[in-house]
């Protein structure tokens, strides 16, 4: 195969269709699929969810049992954060005046933090910084 | 000016033959894609098939104990974080890991199950 300057060409240049459209059908349809299944691979790994189920019979199971009821099922499908698991647990925010019981490492804490937002000079600091952690290596 | 006519025809003609080819090669994978779940009921018919890269096709019908006929259609839109499915028109949910593993094992078996079938015999 020659082009017009006599430079030799690979069959490689020629687009596919020009040689044959069930060759060229045969290759838009395998890579269609295998990009259908590298995006499907690609997918992360997400949460539980409720709702419909696709069922899968494996191949060569004489009597499957398609549950044809799920084809019927109307059941809302809830969002991923619908569901309470799929969330970080905030914690409760403490409302002013409200009592809460807390471990003696936490009470030095507070009691420090408390102290720190009244500081105001620099001794004040490093006594407060000095409580806090003779508080936290107690009990260690 | 026949010259050209000529030419559009041929050119139509020519992506008219290529589009029904492609038609007729899904229509071929779906039957394929339909007995990857097991045997058809009696009466019944399962279609099962890539559409395209993101969208993924399951058709059912069935005939109930009182004789009679049902279809469901299942789109599943894959889309870069998760699967939707819309029914019968209706609005897209995510599915479930489950469903969407499934899904993904029913998508290997489809292809590999359509290139042993089909495509190793086209050269």
């Amino acid at each position: 195969m020659y082009t017009s300057n006599n430079n030799p060409i690979s069959p490689f240049e020629r687009a596919p269709e020009t040689v044959n459209p069930v060759l060229t059908a045969k290759f838009k349809r395998l890579s269609e699929v295998g990009e259908a299944i590298k995006l499907l691979n690609s997918l992360p790994n997400e949460k539980a969810n409720k709702g419909f189920v696709l069922p899968i019979v494996k191949f060569g199971n004489e009597n499957p049992e398609v549950d044809y009821s799920i084809y019927t099922s109307s059941e809302e499908v809830k969002t991923y954060e619908d569901i309470p698991e799929s969330k970080p647990q905030k914690e409760t925010p403490v409302k002013d005046g409200e009592e809460v019981d807390l471990t003696d490492n936490e009470k030095d804490s507070v009691v420090t933090i408390l102290d720190e937002d009244r500081l105001n000079s620099e001794e004040d600091r490093v006594a407060a910084a000095r409580r806090y952690v003779e508080a936290v290596t107690r009990d260690l | 000016m026949i010259q050209k006519i000529f030419k559009t025809i041929l050119g139509n003609n020519k992506a008219e033959r290529e589009a029904e080819l492609y038609r007729d090669l899904i229509r071929h994978e779906a039957k394929i894609g339909g007995e990857l779940f097991g045997p058809i009921p009696k009466g019944g018919r399962r279609e099962f098939f890539c559409l395209d890269k993101r969208t993924w096709v399951w058709h059912e019908e069935w005939t109930d104990e009182n004789g009679q006929q049902h279809s469901k259609t299942t789109r599943y839109d894959v889309r870069p974080n998760a699967i939707f499915k819309a029914q019968d028109g209706s609005h897209y949910k995510p599915v479930s890991e489950q469903e969407a593993k499934h899904l993904k094992e029913a998508a290997l078996l489809y292809e590999k199950r359509i290139r042993t079938k089909i495509y190793n015999h086209i050269n």
